[in-house]
């Protein structure tokens, strides 16, 4: 396959961007990839493999390996992670973190480069607390059901109640924003 | 290893379009850092932690699992293992410390110090999402009643990668998709599956188009979905995939070019005396077609399946258990071709 930004060079990098949930796919050149600054690995998520073929996918991941995948790379690296001793510098040269501690250590600055690769931040799968209640709101939320806007915003300013009783303040204005932008549209 | 036939080996749901379904998680341990930055010592502690929580764990699928050290294969039976779907290319690679369990009918795989601490894998011959992704569930559960797990309340299972995080499952299907790529809407097709956040590649790697019409396709979510919900999205797709195949046939079925081509690749597998890969690949995706079909009689999508597998150069060398350059690869290869389907 042709890359689809030059069309000349036969494309190496399987891009996907997940932004709120509407998924985009490209494939790109090295080159290409590198220019519209999507180098790091996390732009790219072949990371578990596939059916077992040698090579082919091994020579994307190292091509993608390179640079800096992360928004906020800027930032001082200078802070270690206690457990494992990773500065985010190193783990954004990787692609990996070096620990679980390192998602605690790194919390907010990893949390952009997350949210931009799920286009979601919170788990709601095996292991996720209160689980039937967040996996209805997810539900809630998605399915387009022929429901007033009226309604829409009723049943959100109850849910961000419910939120802010649980003292979820970070999931309560993801809602408040959610019934800004409704009102907004009225 | 039990003598029965391993599910590379068989057909199964779907059998005309679908290969093989595989379920993967990955979990970590709290305690150690994550493999890419792991001492040789705790690597070593990991393997045995793991190793024993499976062979010692005292359930009823204890006793099925062996520990296999990498380093004590040969190059050959780790390319193998790849060949197989057992094993990860990467983890093939270097072998040093690495060490996996493998369940008698090599339908469980768990890789230890991949990318992640501990990737399970399930897989079965067609198609079988919600069963494999229940052997994977009760694999993880009983493993975590004896392993303390990296699990974070807002970000789910915590991986190495960021891209896993959440469900850390990736649950994949394998399909022989030949009308559908004839037909030249498959680029189209793999644009609605990635609005649906999953994924379709070629059996050879991304960006390579794919040989012999093998696709797989994948879910890409893990944060914000459930494992049940994730399945049966992509169950839905698939059947969805399965109906788009089978008209495409259909469509094709009686035309003179698309049955000279089949009952060709029929003849030249039934007679060459040196097939190389490339060459078995093209030719064996018309033949599959063509018995999926039932225009070709005299041998099993089973046989079909397991074939496909037994010629693949490391797998042969095993079998044959000598070295064999390419040529001599490409007569063995065509010698086990003609004892299939001849």
């Amino acid at each position: 396959m042709k890359c689809q930004n030059c069309g000349k060079n036969e494309a190496n990098t399987h891009l996907k961007q997940n932004i709120n949930g509407n998924i985009s796919e490209s494939y790109l050149c090295s080159e290409c990839a590198e220019k519209l600054g999507y180098g790091g690995i996390f732009s790219g998520y072949g990371s578990f493999g596939n059916f077992g073929n040698l090579g082919l996918f091994d020579s994307i991941f190292s091509s993608l390996l390179g640079g800096s995948g992360f928004a906020s790379a800027s930032l001082p690296s200078a802070v270690k992670c206690k457990k494992c001793g990773s500065t985010f510098g190193d783990i954004s040269e990787r692609g990996t973190v070096g620990c679980a501690d390192c998602y605690d250590t790194f919390r907010e600055r990893l949390a952009p480069s997350i949210e931009r690769i799920h286009g979601r931040s919170r788990h709601i799968g095996k292991g996720a607390a209160a689980k039937p209640q967040r996996e209805a709101e997810v539900k809630a939320k998605t399915e387009a059901k022929p429901v007033s806007k009226e309604d829409k915003i009723k049943d959100l300013r109850a849910q961000m109640q419910k939120a802010v009783d649980k003292q979820d303040y970070e999931q309560a204005a993801v809602l408040r924003d959610r019934i800004k932008e409704l009102e907004g549209l009225k | 290893m039990t003598s029965g036939n391993k599910w590379y080996q068989l057909s199964g749901a779907q059998a005309d379009v679908v290969i093989s379904t595989r379920v993967r998680l990955a979990r970590n341990l709290r305690e150690y850092p994550f493999p890419g930055v792991m001492t040789d010592e705790q690597r070593a502690a990991v393997n045995k932690l793991v190793r024993d929580a499976v062979i010692d764990g005292g359930s009823a699928l204890s006793g099925r699992f062996s520990y296999i050290e990498l380093g004590k294969l040969s190059v050959n039976e780790r390319v193998s293992m790849v060949e197989r779907h057992l094993i990860s290319p990467e983890f093939a690679r270097k072998p040093e410390g690495r060490a996996m369990l493998l369940m008698d009918d090599e339908s469980v795989s768990i890789m230890i110090c991949e990318e992640d601490h501990i990737r399970i894998q399930v897989m079965s011959q067609g198609l079988e999402l919600g069963k494999v992704y229940d052997m994977a569930d009760k694999i993880d559960t009983l493993l975590s009643e004896r392993l303390s797990f990296a699990v974070d309340e807002k970000l789910g299972y915590l991986t190495s990668c960021p891209t896993n995080l959440g469900t850390a499952m990736r649950a994949s299907v394998m399909l022989h998709l030949p009308a559908i790529e004839a037909s030249g809407i498959l680029r189209g097709l793999g644009g609605n599956i990635a609005k649906l956040g999953m994924a379709i590649r070629g059996m050879y790697g991304e960006g390579s188009g794919s040989r012999g019409a093998i696709y797989q396709i994948s879910n890409q979510e893990t944060l914000g979905v459930s494992e049940q919900g994730t399945i049966e999205k992509l169950d839905k797709v698939i059947g969805q995939i399965l109906e788009l195949e089978r008209k495409e046939r259909g469509k094709i079925s009686g035309s003179d070019a698309q049955s000279d081509r089949i009952w060709r690749a029929w003849g030249i597998l039934r007679s060459a005396r040196m097939i190389s890969s490339d060459e078995f690949v093209e030719l064996y995706s018309a033949v599959r077609m063509g018995v999926s079909m039932g225009l070709l009689s005299g041998v099993t999508l089973d046989k079909l399946n397991s074939l496909f597998v037994r010629v693949q150069p490391a797998t042969m060398i095993c079998e044959s258990g000598k070295q064999l350059d390419a040529a001599q690869r490409d007569a063995m290869r065509a010698q086990l071709v003609r004892e299939c389907i001849g």
